[in-house]
């Protein structure tokens, strides 16, 4: 069965500002990534779902997408469009000077059959292995059972193994900017220091819980904080925070914003905002910018405290033998060390 | 009038408390967002459990005698956890293993990743509830799986009957926080024999129980069972509803 989904991959070239680039691709699609790959070339994925209603066929959505890049001071580009965001990928790879567009429209798992195993990210002694038995292409491994490859080459093949059949389900996950904001009068003027960050971190933690999603799935990017004196005088001042501001990089940056008012504001405050300009999931899709890393965070607090209290009790299995025939004794377990 | 007075006071109390602590502070229960999931990895026992999968936050309870593919159903969830899905980030997944005996080759089959499993080896049930006790307060998200226990049934011990009590009590608001998917295996010594006492009946969200219905054999050979699996409890879904699941040995 054919699959409506459509994913764009656009590679390019050379040095560019990729937040410009992002801002130009972000009209062309409800939801852009920028997922760049190791070999320093800038790559977004664009959801393309629907785009041929659009502007007639994909391909001329692809050549606006490519101007889009040029204009926008990028280098050359690539563009591969396909049904999941491996088949993109490739097809991106794939495309080439004379052909920057190249467009994916056969159900993808025959698409990728020809194609070398080495693109796929299979583990290097899966990749020996199925080299001896005589299977060089990605359709050769989606031919083979589910179980034969998790029990001949590992489980950790069976990625490779869904992609190579076209049952890449991961999304893009793409992103709108919104600002949310919290606010408090002072009864008296305010001047101390001390008082205002302690209103100040409330006010911060207060516009955090008014996220009209959860706030896991949010990652705030800039913080900023407007004041208003007794004698009518209205200050502002903002700054930048990473990926995931925890609780003491949120403390310092609204410290390091209040000092500076200190010079300006001799007089106190009778009114404090504090803003947080986030970025929003895209409609019906969840960004997970924050929680992917809250959870390593956790898990490692959790192998920290484990392995204090029980030193051998949290154990991993690791590849210890990787020519051995049967699975386990592939494997040995070992202690789980922070 | 007094109705109309009644609700203005509630709206005025709701406002003073959201203008105070945030709007996520107070709110209607239909505003909640709803329970996540763990899918099992088997679409037609995903279709019977509530909310497509094993609900995090929560402990489902999966009961068989060997054989019968309660494994292979929880191995499956944990791999699903692993992998994560579209929108979903992929999960730590973690086996606690009290008897020393976990089956890493049944794990591996139904595609868990090893080199991502994690394992707390523990010495008896006291421990191995201690730990999980331990490991959820430390902050632990994602899929657990109390691996088979033989010594259930001697649990006429009232101290260790008491521990478990005692650890279930504990575990409700700590995964409910984490939002972990707290699986446990029951080996029950035959088909609807379950060990009297054990209150994981009450303290499971989700119940299963799956027997053995025949072996699939291919010639002499025997290539799989077919076994029943049955939702015997399931807060806010379907009751006493069975899927027949084929497992394969191969």
């Amino acid at each position: 069965m054919e699959r409506s989904r459509r994913i764009g991959c656009l590679l390019v070239e050379g040095e560019a500002d990729g937040e410009r680039l992002w801002e130009a691709l972000a009209d062309l699609s409800p939801a852009v990534e920028r997922a760049d790959d190791s070999s320093g070339r800038l790559c977004f994925l664009l959801e393309a779902g629907g785009v041929a209603l659009r502007y007639g066929h994909e391909a001329a959505w692809g050549q606006v997408a490519l101007a889009e890049v040029t204009a926008a001071g990028g280098g050359p580009a690539r563009l591969g469009l396909a049904h999941t965001r491996f088949g993109a990928e490739v097809a991106a790879r794939l495309a080439n000077a004379e052909q920057p567009c190249e467009i994916v429209a056969a159900p993808e798992a025959r698409w990728l059959a020809p194609l070398p195993l080495e693109w796929l990210p299979l583990p290097g002694e899966a990749l020996r292995r199925l080299r001896v038995l005589g299977l060089l292409t990605m359709g050769q491994l989606a031919a083979l059972p589910q179980a034969a490859v998790a029990e001949q080459f590992g489980p950790e093949s069976l990625t490779g193994w869904r992609w190579a059949r076209g049952q890449d389900d991961r999304a893009v996950r793409g992103r709108r900017c919104q600002t949310v904001l919290a606010r408090q009068m002072f009864v008296a003027p305010e001047a101390r220091l001390e008082a205002l960050l302690a209103t100040a971190q409330r006010l911060a933690e207060r516009a955090l819980d008014d996220l009209p999603v959860d706030k896991r799935a949010w990652a705030i990017r800039q913080l900023g904080l407007v004041a208003l004196t007794e004698t009518g005088a209205q200050l502002a001042t903002e700054g930048r925070l990473g990926d995931t501001p925890g609780a003491e990089t949120m403390r310092g940056m609204l410290e390091r914003l209040l000092r500076r008012w200190q010079g300006q504001a001799e007089v106190g405050l009778v009114e404090l905002t504090v803003w947080l300009w986030g970025l929003e999931p895209a409609p019906s899709r969840q960004l997970s910018l924050l929680e992917a890393q809250e959870t390593d965070l956790r898990w490692r607090q959790v192998v920290e405290v484990l392995g204090r209290r029980y030193p051998d009790g949290l154990l991993r299995s690791v590849l210890a033998n990787p020519d051995a025939p049967i699975l386990t004794e592939r494997y040995a377990l070992q202690r789980w060390q922070a | 009038m007094a109705e109309r007075e009644r609700k203005q006071r509630l709206e005025s109390t709701v406002a003073v408390i959201q203008a105070r602590w945030g709007t996520r502070a107070i709110r209607t229960a239909r505003d909640l967002p709803p329970r996540a999931v763990t899918p099992s990895g088997i679409v037609t026992l995903d279709a019977l459990l509530p909310g497509g999968g094993f609900p995090r936050g929560q402990l489902s309870e999966i009961a068989g005698c060997g054989t019968a593919g309660h494994l292979p159903i929880a191995a499956r969830a944990l791999a699903e956890a692993q992998r994560g899905q579209g929108q979903r980030q992929g999960q730590q997944a973690l086996v606690v293993d009290a008897e020393s005996a976990v089956d890493l080759e049944t794990l591996a089959r139904c595609g868990v990743r090893l080199d991502k499993l994690a394992l707390l080896r523990a010495r008896g049930l006291r421990q191995a509830l201690q730990m999980a006790s331990d490991l959820l307060r430390a902050g632990f998200t994602g899929a657990l799986l109390f691996d088979r226990l033989r010594d259930l049934y001697a649990l006429a011990d009232g101290a260790a009957l008491q521990a478990l009590e005692q650890a279930l009590r504990d575990w409700g608001p700590l995964l409910a926080r984490s939002e972990t998917t707290l699986l446990w295996l029951t080996e029950l010594s035959s088909p609807g024999l379950y060990p009297e006492g054990l209150p994981l009946a009450y303290a499971a969200s989700v119940r299963l129980v799956c027997e053995r219905e025949r072996w699939l054999t291919e010639g002499q050979r025997v290539i799989g069972y077919v076994s029943r699996v049955t939702l015997l409890k399931s807060r806010g879904g379907a009751q006493a509803q069975s899927v027949a699941l084929r497992f394969t040995l191969r």
